[in-house]
C-alpha cells in the first residue's frame, strides 16, 4: 500500500514532466531549412529592360569574348577530354555563366562597393573514368570587389579562383585553372580551328518567335595540355577542348522541356555541333540545330532533318529522373554512322539545377571507314 | 495495519484542510520560485543563444576588426587568392522602428551565404507569385531592399511591398520589404524575430559603412583546424597571416562565451536569490511537519501501545513528507512556469537594457528546470521532516508525555543546540570569506548561516521572554506576563514558527537593503561622472556600442554655437583582445574637468590623466580590474589597427555601468590614432555662465538640423534615465522580494494558525479558571503579536548579515563591485511591521473558534 502510493504519486510527476518534456522537444526539433537558390528561376526572371537578340550582327573579336552586360544571359562553356601519357581518360567541364540581375540599375548612383547589375555562376566537373568517378561543383558569386567578373582583350573571366585567362595579348593560348575539395584542374588551351560562328553568322534561332535566339559562336578544337589532380596527385594530361559561347536574353521557349546536346570530336578531323530542343508535347516536332565543322576548319549549318538519333539505353539517375544513355547518331548525307557512349553514366552534375553533362566515347565510320573520337553530350529537362 | 496506519494519516492530514493547504502552499511558493527564475533565466539563455545563431548562423569562427571593422577587400582576398570557400561576409547594426522596436539590421551576401544561415537562401515566401531566387534577386539588383519574417512583419503591419521608415544612428532610411521568410517551426520564427535581412550593399550604405565589414564568417572543420582539410580550405594559420592588423580570428564559441560571460553574474545573483526562496519554504515544511506530530502525539502514543513499530511510524511520518512534498512540488512546478512567463519578460528587458537587442521574449521550459524543481522541493521536504519524524519515533507506547515533560526536555537541549548554531555560524562565515571567485561556496555559507541562526532562536526567546516579563506585568498585569511566559513555555512549538518566519522576513530586509544601497552608491556615481549640462546620444545610444554613432560634423556643429561654455566626448565600442571582447571607453574632456569629475579609486589623477593623454596609458574600471586580476601598473594588450600593442594601467575608477567584465579608458585621441574612428557615442555640453539651458538645447537642436536623429537631453533627464534602467534591472529581485514576503506571510499565517489551534486547551483551560472570553482572546492575540514581533526582532540582524553578504560578497564576486552599505530604519520597521501583522492575521481564525467553544468542550477535548 505504501509503496503503491509513493509508485503511483512518482509516476504522476515523471508523466508531467515526461509529457511536458515531450511538447517541447517536439516543438523544438529545428527543421532544417533547404537552401534553394534555383539557377532555373533566376534565368527565367523577367527579362524586360535587357537587349533581345532579334536578328543577326556582326561578331567583333577579341571584343565579342568579353561580357555582353546588356543581355540578360551568357556563358563562356569548356568541356573537354584529355588522356594522360600511359592513356588514362579523363572529362572535364568549366563553365561560367553570367547572369544579369538589374539591367536598369545604374551602379554610379550607389555608394556600396558591393552593388552590382549582375553575377556569375559556374561549374566545375572532371570525369575519373578509371576509377568511375565523377566530381562537380557549383559556385556562385555577384560582379563585385573583384570577386567575379569577364574582360574581352586580354581575355579573363573568373568566380573567386577558378579562372579562364589569356596567357599573352592574344585570346589564346588560355589557361584554364579551377579547384574544390582536392580536385583541380590547370589546363592551357591552344590555338585550334578557329572560331565557328553557329546559325547565320553567330544568330542561332532557339524557336520560332523573335527574340528566342541566341548570339552563339564556337571554337571546336582547342588541342590542351596540363595537369588533372584529384586527391593530392597531379596527371599530366593532353587532349582536345571545346569553347561554347553564347549570349541571349530569350527564356527557353515555354513549349520546350530541355535540350539534348552533342559536342563530338572525330578522329577524321570533322567536328558535329548538334542540339535538340524538346517540346513538352510528344506530337510536337522537335527543334534542331547544328554545325558541322570540317578538318581545314570550314563549317555548314546542319539543317532540321539531316540527323537520325536513336536512344539505345537509359540511366537511372539515383536522385530521381531518366535520362538516354546511348545513342547511335546518323547524318546520310555526310556518311556518317557513330555509336556514343558516355564513358561513365553518372555524369549528372547535382547543383541548383541538374542535369547531365559528360564526357561520351565515339566509335561508328564515315563512308564505310572506320572512325572515332570523344565528345560532351548535355542533356537537360530530365530530372525529376 | 500498514493500510490502516495509512488511512488514519490521511484522514488527519483531510481532517486540517486549511493547514494542510498553508503548508502545501508554502512550498509550492518555494518551488515556484526556484523554477519560475531557473524558467526565465534559461528563456533569456535560449533567446542569447537563438539571436545568436540567428545571426551567426553554423560559422565555426569569425574574423573580426576594430570598432570600424575590417576592410571589405580582406573577403576578395579570402576568396580569390586564398580560395577560402566557407566564408561570408557581414554588415550589422541595429535600426529603429518609429514606433521604438529595435531590428537587428543583419547585412549578407545571399550567394555566399546559405551555407552559413539558410533563411537568406531559402526565401520561402508567402507570395506564391515569389520565388527564394527572385528575392535574392531583388535584394541583390535594388538598394534599400529588406526581407524579414512573416510574424515580424505582421507585428509591424506590415506586407510584402510595403515601405518601412527606420532611423539607423542619426539618419532617418526607407526600405522596401521585398520578400517575407515564412519560417518552417517555431524555432526559426523566434531566432528570426525583429531581424531585418538585406543586402550586404544595402547594410553598408544605411549604416554608413562603405568599404567595411562588420565581420567574416568561417566555416572550418574543428577536428582539424590546422591541416589542410578535405574541402581545400586552407590552413586556419595561412589565413591568420594575411589578417589585417586590428582584425583577429575568434572561435565562434569564443564569442558566445563573451555573450556567456556578460550574463553570467546575473545568473548567480538570482540564483542565489531563488534559494533563498526555497530556504523559507523548507523552513515552512519543517515547521508544518513538526506541528502535525506534537498534535498527533496522543494519537501516535495509542498507535505504539498498539504494536505500530517505531519503523513504521518513521515512514509514516516521512510517507506523508513524500506525499506533501511531491503535490506541492508539482503544483509549485506550474505555478512556476507561470511565475516565470512572467519573469522572462522582464529578465530580457534586463538585458536589452544593459547589453544588446534579444529578439526571443517567449519561455522555453527545459525538462531539467522543472525536473530540479520539482526535486529539490521533494528533498527539502524530506530533510524537513526528518527530525519531526524522528521525534515522532520517540513517543513511548503509552498515553503521550505530559506536555511539560517535553517542554523540559526541549528546553533541556537548548544550550546545545544552542552551541550547534554557534558552529554553524562560524561554518558558514568562514565559507563566505573564503577568497574564491565562485558562489557555490558562498551559497553552502549563506545557508549555514541562516541555519544557524534559526537553531539559536529558541535561545533568543528564553532570552526576550524572560525580559519581557516583568516589562509586560508592569504593562498589562499578570497577563501580560503570562502572555511572555507562555510563548518560552511552549518553545518547543514557538521556537519552529518565530525561527521560519524570522528567516523569511530577513531575506526580504536583505534584498531591500542591499537594493537601496547599491541605487545610492549608483547614484552617487552618477552625480560624479555626469559632470555636463547638457547630453547629446544618437537616437539609440544603448545599441551604438559599435558602429555608427554621431558623426564628427555634430561636434563642429555645436561647438560653435553661444553659451557652449565646453564639450566633452565619450565613445563606447567593443575591441578585440588576446583574451576575447573588451569594451572601451574613449573620453575627450578637459584637464580641469577631469581632475573635479573623475571616479577614480586608486591612482593619482593627474598621472592618470597624463597617462592617457600620452596614449601609452588606459584607465580600467573596478570592475574590469577585479575580473582580470589587474592593478595598477600591469598592462592591457588591445589589437589597435596598428597591431596588438600593450597599455600600461595608470588608474582604477568606480564604474557600475554593467558591462560583463569591465572596460578600459583611454583618451579620446588615442583612441582615434589606434583605432581611425572619429565618431562619438554621446557628447556633453557645458553651459556657459548665464546661458540659458532650455534655449541653447533648442540651439543645438536648430544647429543639428532635421535630417539627424540626435537626443538632446538635460543633465536631470539623463539621470532620471539611467536610474530608470537601474530600476528595471532590479525588477526582478522586486518580484523576489514580493514573493519571498508572500512566502514568509504564508508560512507564518500557516504555522501560528496550527500551533494556536493545537493551544486552544491551554486557553480553554484560562476559561474554567474564570477568565472572561474577552480576556482570553486578548490574551490570545496579544501572545501571537507577540511571537510576531519577536520574529520580526530576530529578523532584523540576520537580515543586515545576509545583506552584508550580498553586497560585500555576492556582488563584489559577481559584478567586482564595491560599495557601502546603507542601513535604512525604514525597511527595518517595516520588517516588524509585516511579521507582527502576518502574527496577528495568523490568530484571527483560532481566536474565534476559540472565544465560540465552550470551555467544558475544549477541557473533554484535551
Amino acid at each position: 500500500m505504501r509503496a503503491a502510493i509513493i509508485v503511483i504519486s512518482l509516476a504522476i510527476v515523471v508523466a508531467l514532466l515526461g509529457g511536458g518534456v515531450y511538447a517541447i522537444e517536439r516543438a523544438g526539433r529545428p527543421a532544417e531549412v533547404r537552401a534553394s537558390l534555383s539557377l532555373s528561376d533566376a534565368l527565367n526572371a523577367n527579362d524586360a529592360g535587357f537587349e533581345r537578340v532579334l536578328g543577326p550582327r556582326e561578331l567583333v573579336f577579341p571584343q565579342d569574348h568579353g561580357p555582353h552586360p546588356d543581355y540578360a544571359l551568357e556563358w563562356w562553356y569548356y568541356t573537354g577530354n584529355l588522356d594522360t601519357p600511359d592513356g588514362r581518360h579523363f572529362g572535364y567541364e568549366l563553365t561560367f555563366f553570367r547572369i544579369g540581375i538589374a539591367p536598369d540599375a545604374d551602379e554610379s548612383q550607389r555608394s556600396s562597393d558591393w552593388a552590382t547589375r549582375q553575377m556569375y555562376s559556374a561549374h566545375f566537373a572532371v570525369t575519373d573514368v578509371a576509377n568511375d568517378r565523377f566530381h562537380s561543383f557549383e559556385r556562385y558569386s555577384r560582379d563585385a570587389l573583384g570577386l567575379a567578373g569577364a574582360a574581352s582583350a586580354p581575355f579573363h573571366v573568373w568566380l573567386e579562383d577558378w579562372a579562364a585567362q589569356s596567357t599573352g595579348d592574344d585570346t589564346l593560348p588560355m589557361r584554364l585553372r579551377a579547384k574544390d575539395e582536392g580536385v583541380a584542374i590547370d589546363l592551357t588551351l591552344n590555338g585550334g580551328k578557329g572560331i565557328v560562328l553557329n546559325g547565320d553568322a553567330g544568330f542561332s534561332r532557339k524557336g520560332k518567335d523573335p527574340g528566342e535566339a541566341s548570339y552563339y559562336y564556337s571554337m571546336t578544337r582547342l588541342p590542351t595540355s596540363g595537369t588533372i589532380t584529384l586527391n593530392g596527385i597531379s596527371h599530366t594530361v593532353s587532349g582536345l577542348s571545346w569553347l561554347d559561347r553564347e549570349w541571349s536574353s530569350a527564356q527557353l521557349p515555354e513549349e520546350n522541356v530541355g535540350w539534348d546536346w552533342f559536342a563530338l570530336q572525330l578522329s577524321d578531323g570533322r567536328d558535329i555541333m548538334y542540339g535538340v530542343l524538346r517540346p513538352a508535347d510528344d506530337n510536337r516536332s522537335v527543334f534542331e540545330l547544328g554545325t558541322i565543322v570540317d578538318a581545314d576548319g570550314d563549317y555548314k549549318p546542319i539543317q532540321p532533318g539531316d540527323v537520325v538519333l536513336d536512344v539505345l539505353d537509359e540511366w537511372q539517375s539515383g536522385r530521381g529522373g531518366t535520362y538516354p544513355s546511348r545513342w547511335r547518331f546518323r547524318m546520310s548525307a555526310e556518311g556518317i554512322d557513330l555509336e556514343i557512349t558516355p564513358y561513365i553514366s553518372d555524369q549528372e552534375l547535382d547543383g541548383v539545377v541538374r542535369y547531365w553533362e559528360g564526357a561520351v566515347r565515339i566509335e561508328g565510320t564515315t563512308d564505310g571507314a572506320p572512325v572515332s573520337g570523344n565528345g560532351y553530350v548535355e542533356l537537360t529537362g530530365y530530372a525529376d | 495495519m500498514s493500510t490502516l496506519l495509512w488511512l488514519s494519516s490521511a484522514r488527519y492530514l483531510l481532517n486540517r484542510p486549511w493547514q494542510m493547504a498553508l503548508s502545501v502552499l508554502g512550498i509550492t511558493l518555494g518551488v515556484a520560485i526556484v523554477v519560475a527564475i531557473d524558467l526565465g533565466n534559461q528563456s533569456a539563455k535560449r533567446a542569447f543563444t537563438l539571436s545568436g545563431d540567428a545571426v551567426t548562423g553554423k560559422a565555426t569562427h569569425q574574423i573580426v576588426g576594430g570598432p570600424g571593422g575590417l576592410p571589405e577587400e580582406f573577403f576578395s582576398r579570402l576568396r580569390v587568392d586564398l580560395g577560402v570557400r566557407s566564408s561570408a561576409p557581414v554588415v550589422e547594426g541595429y535600426a529603429q522602428t518609429h514606433n521604438g522596436r529595435t531590428l537587428r539590421l543583419l547585412g549578407v551576401e545571399p550567394l555566399a551565404d546559405s551555407q552559413f544561415r539558410p533563411y537568406t537562401g531559402s526565401v520561402a515566401s508567402v507570395d506564391r507569385a515569389g520565388s527564394p531566387a527572385t528575392f535574392t534577386i531583388a535584394l541583390l539588383a535594388a538598394p534599400n531592399t529588406a526581407l524579414m519574417s512573416v510574424e515580424t512583419a505582421q507585428s509591424l503591419g506590415l506586407q510584402e511591398g510595403d515601405a518601412l521608415n527606420v532611423s539607423i544612428g542619426d539618419k532617418e532610411r526607407v526600405v522596401e520589404i521585398v520578400g517575407l521568410i515564412a519560417p518552417q517551426n517555431r524555432l526559426s520564427a523566434e531566432s528570426l524575430r525583429n531581424l531585418l535581412i538585406t543586402d550586404i550593399s544595402t547594410a553598408q550604405e544605411l549604416l554608413g559603412f562603405e568599404g567595411r565589414l562588420s565581420r567574416i564568417d568561417l566555416i572550418i572543420p574543428t577536428d582539424e583546424p590546422d591541416a589542410q582539410d578535405r574541402r581545400g580550405d586552407l590552413p586556419i594559420r595561412r589565413i591568420r597571416a594575411a589578417l589585417p592588423p586590428e582584425a583577429a580570428i575568434l572561435t565562434s564559441d569564443a564569442r558566445s562565451e563573451t555573450i556567456g560571460q556578460l550574463t553570467r553574474s546575473f545568473d548567480q545573483n538570482l540564483f542565489i536569490v531563488s534559494l533563498l526562496g526555497l530556504i523559507i519554504g523548507a523552513f515552512l515544511i519543517y515547521n508544518t511537519m513538526t506541528f502535525s506530530v506534537v498534535q498527533r502525539r496522543p494519537m501516535i502514543g495509542s498507535l505504539r501501545a498498539l504494536g505500530v513499530t517505531r519503523r513504521q511510524i518513521f515512514a509514516l511520518v516521512l510517507g506523508e513528507a513524500l506525499v506533501l512534498g511531491i503535490v506541492s512540488s508539482v503544483i509549485g512546478v506550474l505555478l512556476g512556469i507561470l511565475i516565470g512567463r512572467g519573469l522572462v519578460h522582464i529578465i530580457t528587458q534586463n538585458i536589452n537594457d544593459l547589453f544588446f537587442v534579444v529578439s526571443v521574449q517567449e519561455l522555453a521550459i527545459p525538462a531539467w528546470s522543472l525536473a530540479k524543481g520539482a526535486l529539490l522541493g521533494i528533498a527539502a521536504t524530506l530533510a524537513a521532516a526528518f527530525v519531526p519524524a524522528l521525534e515522532a519515533t520517540g513517543v513511548p507506547a503509552r498515553e503521550a508525555l505530559s506536555r511539560s515533560h517535553i517542554e523540559t526536555r526541549f528546553k533541556g537541549a537548548v544550550p546545545l543546540t544552542s552551541a550547534i548554531g554557534g558552529v554553524l555560524i562560524v561554518v558558514g562565515v568562514a565559507l563566505i570569506v573564503l577568497p574564491v571567485k565562485t558562489l557555490t561556496l558562498t551559497f553552502l555559507g549563506l545557508a549555514a548561516l541562516i541555519i544557524g541562526c534559526a537553531v539559536l532562536t529558541p535561545a533568543c526567546i528564553v532570552l526576550v521572554s524572560k525580559t519581557l516579563a516583568p516589562v509586560l506585568a508592569m504593562l498589562f498585569g499578570t497577563m501580560g506576563a503570562m502572555a511572555a511566559r507562555g510563548i518560552a513555555s511552549s518553545l518547543s512549538r514557538t521556537a519552529v514558527a518565530i525561527a521560519a518566519l524570522a528567516v523569511a522576513i530577513s531575506i526580504t530586509v536583505s534584498i531591500d537593503t542591499s537594493v537601496k544601497s547599491f541605487r545610492v552608491a549608483v547614484m552617487q556615481w552618477l552625480d560624479t561622472s555626469l559632470s555636463s549640462d547638457i547630453y547629446l546620444s544618437p537616437a539609440s545610444l544603448r545599441l551604438e556600442r559599435s558602429g555608427v554613432g554621431l558623426s564628427p560634423d555634430v561636434l563642429r556643429r555645436i561647438s560653435g554655437i553661444d553659451g557652449v561654455a565646453g564639450v566633452s566626448t565619450v565613445r563606447n565600442v567593443r575591441v578585440h583582445s588576446p583574451d576575447g571582447e573588451v569594451e572601451l571607453l574613449a573620453i575627450g574632456t578637459s584637464y580641469d574637468r577631469f581632475i573635479r569629475h573623475n571616479s577614480l579609486k586608486e591612482g593619482n589623477p593627474e598621472l592618470v590623466w597624463e597617462g592617457l593623454q600620452s596614449g601609452d596609458a588606459v584607465a580600467v574600471s573596478e570592475p574590469y580590474a577585479f575580473h582580470n586580476d589587474k592593478d595598477v601598473g600591469s598592462t592591457v594588450r588591445l589589437f589597435t589597427a596598428e597591431g596588438a600593442r600593450d597599455f600600461r594601467i595608470a588608474g582604477i575608477y568606480y564604474d557600475y555601468n554593467h558591462s560583463g567584465d569591465g572596460r578600459v579608458m583611454m583618451s579620446s585621441g588615442a583612441y582615434q590614432r589606434f583605432w581611425n574612428d572619429d565618431n562619438f557615442s554621446g557628447i556633453g555640453v557645458t553651459t556657459a555662465e548665464g546661458a540659458n539651458s532650455n534655449e541653447l538645447m533648442a540651439a543645438i537642436e536648430r544647429a543639428i538640423g532635421d535630417g539627424q536623429q540626435v537626443v538632446i537631453r538635460s543633465n536631470a533627464d539623463l539621470k532620471s534615465a539611467a536610474m530608470e534602467v537601474f530600476d528595471r534591472s532590479f525588477a526582478i529581485t522586486s518580484v523576489v522580494y514580493a514573493l519571498s514576503i508572500a512566502v514568509a506571510f504564508i508560512g507564518v499565517l500557516s504555522a501560528l494558525t496550527a500551533m494556536q489551534m493545537e493551544r486552544a486547551a491551554e486557553f480553554g483551560t484560562l476559561r474554567v479558571i474564570g477568565f472572561t472570553p474577552r480576556q482570553v482572546w486578548l490574551m490570545f492575540t496579544s501572545q501571537t503579536a507577540l511571537m510576531g514581533a519577536i520574529a520580526g526582532l530576530l529578523s532584523l540582524p540576520l537580515g543586515l548579515i545576509e545583506a552584508a553578504v550580498l553586497i560585500f560578497v555576492v556582488n563584489r564576486r559577481s559584478f567586482g563591485w564595491s560599495m557601502d552599505m546603507e542601513i535604512y530604519p525604514l525597511v527595518l520597521l517595516q520588517a516588524v511591521a509585516i511579521a507582527v501583522v502576518a502574527a496577528l492575521l495568523a490568530s484571527v481564525y483560532p481566536a474565534i473558534k476559540m472565544s465560540r467553544s465552550s470551555p467544558a468542550t475544549v477541557m473533554r477535548e484535551d
